[in-house]
């Protein structure tokens, strides 16, 4: 890990932790919100930023957590039961659907992902006995508080910055970067780039996994908006991409922008949320090339540079 | 089972799956010349029809002189589009144009989207009472039998335009190979926005269309580009005859599930579909 980005990491950590206990709860929600998404745009920045695959289906883990978590929780499992459930089911699906997607190239790839996610909605609608239809799934967790998800976010937003920049130097991070330089040439040298997409994308899902169930945990309930809605299947890509996906701490700032531009209009013109989101995603697209200051600023730009940003193909 | 209703069905999936392939055929031009995967084609499709609605809501008129209105306005929609938005992303290097172009259509469709449900915020729909036609046993809606002509109609005079015309055959030029393309002559800028007009027009058609066969979420978007992915990818990506048989065979399959089982499980049958595509063919059905 770069000296930069501990002193960064330590900076972000030191003004958050001791955040509970200075402002109101809303605050906490708020950022509890925001790292939830966070700890999505970190885990699809793991996969995308090193294979240069874009997965579009981070919200299958996320719903699949979200409610096996719910319905286990409202049979009345005990919690440690409730935990390991979910988990296994995280990793099942996970496991089943990289086995999917993992043969799946370019434009396919997305599309496949996308089609997973909204298959994963349908069934969230239609199996109502299971999920609750649209209702979706109540639950209330004896001691659980917005509090105490938030600490545990913190926790693992910081544990997957730390395991991205470790797998970025571990021979690891160089066998993933070589399917994102050229996939064949990879192979070619003998890399099995199949089994290594195949651990990065579970890896991947298993954090998101874990945010979906965080994000039931506080907010109380589970619906198929709130799994499978824009907001989780969408807005981490957008941050990711957004400052430029070579950085390991440029998901956060911009789940941080996106997050904090959308509750204004939330709060003030809610039907305008998605307008106002669109055209400002309009313009980074148009004009992202136009912001140096933040696509090459010292802090956010990678520095292992295999990414193959320059390349002219 | 008699064949009556049997008959009705297959007439009804033939036209939805028409209709589809409308849109379909509109995105599969568009991704063959310009390479771009439109992420907002289906949410021009649903503005187009929530935009004709409420002029029809408003104005009392014919939803079919709406429409001669709307799919030209949609062309210049497709037009501009490409100009101000497409044309600029596509000259950055292969990474970057990835990116912005994600960003860029998902932006569209999530304004495109947003408008839509500003305008008419609840779910809708248009039916116009014809009299029946009767063909011995069967008993056909006279409106469904219209649309199915226009959806005729509009594939035959495409196909005359692409086979026919000079436009047409710069048009299969540019998918067959861009660079020789324009070696020969064609203006590749002024043939992809034509295709992006043209392409938006037909998805427009095929949102309005839709009007009245089924009702219309205006956060549908998402499910609609998809569903249309679908069609594209079975048929083969470019490939305009095999975006129609595939939508056909969609829209019949969407039918027959909500008969046979239940409309709840209509619109996954797509995806259902996709999914056993990819799982068993990963760069798709047909090759072009």
């Amino acid at each position: 890990m770069q000296v930069r980005e501990i002193i960064l990491s330590t900076i972000v950590l030191a003004t958050m932790l001791p955040l509970p206990f200075l402002s109101s709860s809303y605050i906490v929600f708020l950022m509890s919100g925001i790292m939830v998404l966070a700890l999505c745009s970190l885990s699809f920045n793991l996969v995308y930023a090193n294979t240069g695959y874009l997965n579009l289906g981070n919200s299958v883990p996320f719903g699949v957590g979200a409610y096996t978590f719910a319905s286990t929780l409202s049979y009345d499992w005990p919690l440690p039961l409730v935990l390991v459930a979910s988990l296994s089911a995280i990793l099942i699906s996970g496991a089943l659907s990289g086995i999917f997607i993992i043969r799946l190239k370019g434009a396919y790839y997305a599309i496949g992902t996308l089609a997973l996610v909204l298959f994963a909605q349908a069934l969230a609608y239609n199996l109502g006995w299971l999920t609750g239809g649209y209702q979706g799934i109540i639950v209330n967790v004896a001691g659980g508080s917005v509090y105490s998800a938030y600490f545990i976010l913190a926790f693992l937003n910081t544990l997957l910055l730390l395991l991205t920049s470790a797998i970025r130097k571990s021979s690891f991070g160089y066998r993933i970067r070589s399917i994102k330089g050229n996939e064949l040439a990879a192979r070619t040298f003998g890399i099995n780039t199949t089994t290594n997409k195949f651990m990065v994308l579970l890896v991947s899902s298993v954090f998101v996994g874990i945010a979906g169930i965080l994000s039931t945990f506080y907010n109380g309930f589970v619906t198929p908006e709130s799994s499978f809605g824009i907001s989780i299947t969408f807005l981490p890509i957008i941050a990711a991409i957004l400052l430029g996906s070579s950085s390991i701490a440029g998901p956060l700032i911009g789940v941080l922008i996106i997050t904090l531009a959308s509750e204004i209009f939330v709060t003030t013109t809610p039907q305008l949320t998605h307008l106002v989101l669109g055209i400002l995603l309009i313009l980074v697209a148009l004009y992202q090339k136009n912001i140096p200051s933040l696509r090459n600023s010292r802090l956010l730009k990678g520095k292992l540079g295999v990414s193959g940003a320059n390349s002219k193909n | 089972m008699t064949i009556a209703p049997l008959a009705e069905l297959l007439i009804f999936g033939i036209l939805l799956g028409g209709i589809y392939g409308l849109s379909a055929i509109g995105l599969t031009l568009i991704f063959g010349v310009a390479r771009v995967l439109n992420l907002a084609h289906g949410a021009f499709a649903v503005i187009a029809a929530a935009v004709s609605y409420v002029i029809v809501q408003a104005t009392g008129q014919n939803l079919f002189f709406v429409a001669m209105l709307t799919v030209p306005l949609f062309f210049a929609t497709g037009y501009a589009y490409e100009k101000l938005l497409i044309h600029k992303l596509l000259p950055l290097s292969r990474e970057r144009r990835i990116e912005a172009l994600i960003l860029g259509t998902l932006g569209s469709a999530l304004a495109a989207e947003s408008i839509a449900s500003i305008i008419v915020p609840r779910n809708f729909g248009l039916n116009y009472q014809l009299p029946p036609i009767s063909l011995g046993e069967i008993t056909v809606s006279a409106l469904r039998l219209l649309l199915l002509v226009i959806v005729a109609v509009t594939t035959i005079t495409l196909h005359l335009i692409i086979y026919k015309t000079w436009y047409g055959k710069a048009l299969r030029a540019t998918i067959d190979d861009a660079e020789a393309a324009q070696l020969m002559g064609v203006n590749f800028d002024r043939v992809a926005s034509v295709t992006f007009g043209l392409g938006t027009a037909l998805s427009a058609l095929g949102g309005i269309l839709l009007l009245l066969v089924s009702n219309i979420s205006p956060t549908m978007g998402f499910p609609v580009t998809l569903k249309v992915l679908t069609i594209i990818i079975l048929g083969g990506l470019g490939s305009v005859l095999g975006s129609l048989a595939a939508a056909i065979v969609l829209g019949l399959s969407e039918i027959f599930t909500g008969f046979f089982f239940d409309t709840a499980w209509a619109n996954s049958t797509s995806l259902v579909v996709l999914l056993i595509v990819l799982l068993i063919k990963s760069e798709g059905l047909l090759k072009r």
